[in-house]
């Protein structure tokens, strides 16, 4: 039997309920040789960093290798930017314009494509506000290690409520641990992200769990977390090369910024080694390409036009983002 | 045959052999699968690191 890559973590329920649904899931899957469906978010984004392409490069590898350790490989991934989401938690305090939607997606999309994902990706905005009812909020319990983290996050993020936020990454329209009641849901879900997401998975679980106790609806949810992804793309550090520096840049000072940007010698943050090597791979290989990107990514109105003129599913939401740019 | 033809001396050196292979079965088993997912045990599914209820990232082989 073929294992998970050493760089991935592999999150499942650890509930004594929750689990058997999930091996169960994953049984029926695979009898049935469909694959679940995959799932990414992107959070809110002004202006697009390089290292975007690495973090896609890296999940692409999980999608296409680890998902399909699982069951058959995935038909569908589907992206969806927290954006409005926050923007509603923290009450109108973060960026509440369609462009940090559009500029995170189109990102994400583009990058996928670029480092060669072929299978459909389906973009959308998460809904606006809470959608798990306040009423299960009593019934979830995180851990004290938890609960202390996401403290933590609160001061570093003091106009949105990190509570209510980690409880919202298990509704329909994030990670979808909660089944949307009249939808045709697939059988299981695997979720990627950066190391981050390990937390949120866990904040997850225990939404689970208490909606679980409700009696409501669930879709049993894998989580494949990239342990060399310390910290996620769409929140950038100020020395990061972004897309829109390439222009008047050559590919040597490209790629000795991604270098510096890595390195805790040049002032640059470690935790970013893993994306930034394989960033300055993807430049070094298929400049034409990233500069092409690049100028999709100039603003929020070219985003929107690379959004509506490429092979991406759009929903619903994401549609009315793009009307309004 | 009857397992009371079998004298003593011989059952006995089969009985311990069967431990005993069973116990290097046991030592192989570990020894070519040190990265097999302890907690939990996920189906057939093999990974170095898993995710706690804390959110946080154990390595398989220590946590093993």
């Amino acid at each position: 039997m073929r294992g998970l890559q050493d760089s991935v973590a592999l999150a499942v329920p650890l509930d004594s309920v929750l689990r058997p649904s999930l091996e169960a899931a994953i049984l029926k899957a695979r009898a049935r040789r469909q694959g679940p469906e995959v799932r990414l978010g992107a959070g809110p984004l002004a202006r697009a960093p390089l290292r975007v392409l690495g973090f896609a490069d890296l999940a692409r590898e999980v999608v296409e290798r680890d998902a399909a350790v699982l069951a058959s490989p995935p038909r569908q991934v589907v992206l969806f930017s927290s954006a409005p989401k926050l923007a509603a938690l923290a009450g109108g305090g973060w960026e509440t314009s369609p462009a940090a939607t559009v500029m995170g997606l189109a990102a994400l999309a583009g990058a996928l494509r670029l480092v060669g994902m072929r299978c459909d990706l389906k973009l959308e905005e998460a809904v606006a506000g809470r959608e798990i009812s306040a009423e299960l909020d009593p019934t979830i319990c995180f851990t004290n290690s938890l609960e202390m983290w996401l403290a933590e996050r609160q001061i570093a993020h003091p106009e949105a409520d990190a509570r209510s936020y980690a409880i919202e990454h298990a509704s329909p329209s994030m990670f979808g641990d909660l089944a949307l009641s009249g939808e045709d849901e697939p059988i299981f879900r695997v979720t990627i992200g950066p190391r981050p997401e390990a937390r949120f998975f866990a904040a997850r679980m225990a939404v689970a769990e208490a909606a679980h106790r409700r009696g409501m609806p669930l879709v049993p949810g894998v989580g494949l977390i990239l342990r060399g992804s310390r910290r996620p793309w769409y929140q950038p550090m100020e020395f990061e090369p972004m897309f829109d520096d390439l222009a008047g840049m050559s590919l040597a000072v490209v790629t000795e910024r991604l270098r510096s940007a890595a390195s805790p010698e040049r002032g640059g943050n470690p935790g970013l080694k893993r994306e930034m090597h394989r960033t300055s791979r993807i430049v070094g290989a298929s400049p034409e390409s990233v500069m092409a990107l690049g100028q999709h990514l100039a603003g929020p109105a070219s985003a929107a036009d690379f959004l509506r003129s490429s092979d991406f599913t759009i929903g619903p939401r994401l549609e009315q983002a793009l009307a309004a740019l | 045959m009857n397992s009371r033809a079998i004298p003593l001396a011989r059952r006995e050196r089969a009985v311990v052999s069967a431990t005993e292979m069973r116990a290097q079965l046991v030592a192989v088993e570990e020894a070519v699968q040190p990265r097999k997912l302890m907690a939990p045990r996920l189906l057939d599914i093999y990974a170095a690191a898993f995710v706690d209820r804390d959110g946080g990232i154990e390595d398989a082989r220590a946590a093993g």
